[in-house]
């Protein structure tokens, strides 16, 4: 089998190829805004993980990216290994400034231009600045995913520059994503160094610094009792920061786990009443019957607005359980004004034509009638304050003389 | 309606595996053939392997506890490789846990999937239950999803089915394990999903499934995915052939085909929902083209024109709104109200590019027209919680009979969102519109 250039392109590579973390020297560099391949390497790429080895002749150099960019997957969402960046990892900045010329733009999105996004990596590594500012002013959906990465990268081996770029050029990155890259970079340390590191920061930045801490320490009720024994001595806001990503973190999992391990979050009640919500109207949308039985066993627990949003969840997917369980109930009322004030909020929401909007409207009309009989002051009252879209659904159904 | 569904259906799941890709960081190139694949565990007979596109090697690390050769050692004990294995797991956790940014990080995912490739596909199984879906951060809830990959290309079925954990990310789960099965053994993927003997579990998933490998492969191979159209049952193959004949661009004789294949179970004077999509795909990029084919076109009655006029409007807007209503009313015009076929498209304009939506309604000439623009456009903002947008849309209505609508909507959706809020500006507001809120 012959030797793929990649492979000698790596063994020549040394010791840099540990990887994708150790690959990058600690070496700092000063901001430059060299093109790749203009002559003035200087500091930077001296200072840089040099991979390449041997310079392809100009014609092949072409025909290789051409290569690249044809094999690319069309579903690169599904591929498991992209051998192109096996060359690529290894590009000067020559080499980089060539193949984008050839590749074309890192920022096209549809389909996404791998070997261009390769490329424009490969530049950040060499000159993370120039990289930046090649996509700087300019617009597309890639560059939510591009600039991250390049900063991601600087971030490694010189915090400060890249931290001071991005904070010099709001418009490139959002400043919760510096944040998060900038937690991440940090904690990279012991936790403990890490928070403790995470004290000087500004506000915003040590938060994610403790989001990302109890996301990795969620899992367990061992690891919660970590998470919180490392976070004493902080703020009570980090806190009560750390038990709502840790709710948020079970609640992706399932809601149903997610209010149960509320009832155990060291949290204020106004977050665990708002977490509460989130996770109870996750839980009526995926499955009503479960959450209407969750809020029966727990009498104490959801708003009238969390309920009215099971129930008609409920009765969407299955009116004739969610009517026998209203008739057993023995304070209906407030139970269909909170349902009615949902499917109010579906018919006032502007969209039409999917089949819902009409079957939102019967549910008003219904859900109405039935609270008119048993409150016909506050239902009249209510009626008469709505949407003249809403009572179009409803005046029909009501009979004369009511 | 069934439009509607399948739109949503294509762009939920659109979203979901593009923000998906970006963050794990995927590349391109066709995959070497480093991964030996074990025999499926279906007994589905697929043929022979699409896996070794390329003759190149990959290039394990040359020496290393984590070796990544992918078959299992002669020489190694069974105990010497689970030693082995747990290293190589741990050390994929780490590198996970430790990367500061997970979008495009090729190294990252280079040197997962030379670590994963080492694994067998009973490992890869392990690996993956081992991961929890939630807990241990998002880095490893990605994690999981690359490690289900990788299972899915040496075992689909298993791989499918051990994603079944109850779990709310499951059905990612499965989008990701069937399409790297699909993208290894496109015919075995397709024939697995084919079998009468599905498990209930797997049954149920069955379309959304196919639906996946079936938009995945009509990019690749839309003849293969045409060829599977005949097993799929009728409303299946309309939803499926709306979503193929859109990636036909280059290929006329297959997307003939195609809508041939559509108009078979069409109404006289109606569109197939294929034409639909196709039509709404070609305003996107040039609306008057797919006017001209609605023009040219001889099997269409002239409601469906009209409603496929709605179509081309909604295309267009897809990323220019203010052109697509402004060639919209230009060719319709003696407009004095909004119909109900341009609802939709106004709330996702409203939704997708708010401001520019909003400066166009204050370029509009004033009256009912606008009137019904923006008492339409304030309900979407409020409904995105927009509200000081949505009251300078409202303040703008001079209706009396819209500006109530407009009032009462937003008094609604912020009383749902925030009462407090809500009942301080009803205090702000004038008498005349307190009185048109009704208190």
């Amino acid at each position: 089998m012959p030797l793929p250039r990649s492979y000698l392109l790596f063994l020549t590579g040394g010791a840099i190829i540990s990887g994708w973390a150790g690959s990058l020297l600690p070496t700092r560099s000063e901001p430059r805004t060299n093109l790749p391949g203009s002559n003035q390497h200087g500091a930077t790429t001296a200072s840089l993980p040099d991979r390449s080895k041997s310079r392809e002749p100009e014609r092949d150099f072409a025909a290789l990216i051409r290569d690249l960019v044809a094999e690319s997957p069309k579903n690169p969402e599904n591929a498991l290994h992209f051998p192109a960046w096996e060359k690529i990892r290894g590009f000067s900045l020559e080499q980089v400034r060539d193949g984008l010329q050839i590749a074309g733009d890192p920022l096209q999105s549809d389909p996404v231009n791998i070997v261009a996004c390769m490329l424009l990596s490969r530049w950040g590594e060499l000159d993370p600045q120039a990289a930046l500012a090649s996509l700087s002013d300019r617009k597309g959906d890639m560059k939510q995913l591009l600039v991250p990465n390049l900063i991601g990268t600087w971030m490694q081996r010189d915090p400060e520059a890249a931290v001071r770029w991005a904070q010099d050029h709001p418009g490139e990155i959002e400043a919760t994503r510096l944040d998060r890259i900038r937690a991440a970079t940090i904690l990279q340390k012991p936790p403990a160094d890490a928070l403790a590191e995470a004290r000087g920061l500004p506000a915003e930045a040590r938060r994610q610094v403790v989001i990302l801490l109890a996301q990795s320490l969620a899992g367990s009720v061992e690891k919660r009792e970590r998470c919180f024994r490392l976070l004493e001595g902080m703020d009570e806001a980090d806190r009560v920061q750390a038990a709502e990503t840790m709710a948020s973190a079970a609640n992706r999992q399932s809601p149903r786990d997610a209010l149960e391990l509320l009832e155990t979050l060291p949290m204020t009640a106004e977050a665990r009443a708002k977490a509460q919500s989130k996770s109870l109207l996750a839980y009526a949308r995926e499955k009503p019957a479960e959450a209407i039985a969750w809020l029966d066993a727990h009498p104490g627990a959801g708003s009238g607005k969390d309920r009215g949003i099971a129930f008609n969840s409920w009765n969407s997917a299955d009116p004739e359980a969610a009517d026998a369980w209203l008739e057993r109930q023995s304070q209906p009322a407030p139970l269909l004004e909170a349902a009615l004030d949902q499917a109010k909020l579906y018919v006032l929401s502007g969209y039409a034509n999917t089949g819902e909007r009409p079957r939102q409207g019967e549910r008003l009309r219904a859900y109405f009638i039935r609270w008119q009989a048993l409150d016909p002051a506050a239902s009249a009252l209510w009626l008469e304050k709505a949407a003249p879209d809403v009572v179009s659904f409803i005046t029909p159904a009501v009979p004369d003389g009511e | 309606m069934e439009n509607s569904r399948v739109m949503l259906l294509r762009g939920g799941i659109a979203i979901a595996v593009f923000v998906l890709a970006g963050w794990i960081g995927y590349g391109t190139a066709p995959r070497v053939a480093d991964s030996p694949r074990s025999t499926t565990a279906s007994g589905i007979s697929p043929g022979d392997p699409p896996l070794a596109r390329s003759s190149e090697s990959k290039t394990p690390r040359p020496d290393s506890t984590f070796s990544a050769r992918s078959s299992k050692r002669s020489d190694e004990s069974p105990e010497a490789r689970a030693r082995r294995i747990t290293a190589v797991k741990q050390r994929i956790k780490d590198l996970w846990t430790q990367a500061p940014e997970l979008s495009l990080n090729w190294e990252l995912q280079a040197e997962t999937h030379r670590l994963l490739a080492g694994l067998e596909a009973e490992e890869l199984g392990t690996f993956f239950t081992e991961l929890p879906p939630m807990g241990n951060g998002t880095a490893h809830l990605l994690l999981r999803l690359e490690v289900v990959k990788e299972w899915a290309a040496k075992d689909g079925p298993a791989a499918i089915a051990g994603c079944a954990v109850g779990n709310r990310i499951d059905s990612l789960c499965r989008a990701n394990a069937i399409g790297a099965w699909g993208e290894v053994d496109p015919a075995g993927a397709l024939a697995f999903l084919r079998r009468e003997d599905l498990p209930p579990a797997i049954a149920e998933h069955r379309r959304v499934m196919r639906w996946r490998l079936l938009d995945d492969i009509g990019k690749s191979d839309l003849a293969l995915a045409e060829r599977e159209l005949p097993y799929l049952k009728e409303d299946e193959r309309k939803s499926m052939l709306a979503t193929l004949v859109t990636k036909a661009a280059g290929q006329d004789e297959i997307r003939e085909r195609l809508l041939a294949m559509a108009r078979e179970s069409t109404p006289e004077g109606k569109a197939s929902q294929a034409e639909e999509f196709l039509l709404r795909d070609i305003a996107e990029k040039d609306p008057q083209a797919a006017l001209d084919r609605i023009g040219t076109a001889e099997n269409l009655d002239p409601e469906e024109r009209k409603r496929l006029d709605f179509t081309v409007l909604s295309g267009q807007a897809n990323h220019a709104p203010v052109a697509a209503f402004e060639d919209w009313l230009a060719r319709n015009p003696g407009q004095d109200s909004l119909p109900e076929g341009a609802w939709n498209t106004l709330a996702s304009a409203m939704n997708d590019h708010g401001p520019e939506m909003i400066a166009w309604f204050e370029r509009m000439p004033a009256g009912g027209l606008r009137d019904q623009f923006q008492e339409r456009g304030a309900r979407s903002l409020a409904k995105n919680q927009l509200f000081d947008d949505a009251i300078r849309l409202t303040g703008s209505i001079a209706d009396p009979a819209l500006r109530t609508s407009s009032l009462r909507s937003l008094r609604d959706f912020w009383n749902n969102a925030d009462p407090a809020a809500a009942a301080k500006w009803v205090e702000s507001l004038p008498g005349t519109d307190r009185s048109l809120l009704g208190e």
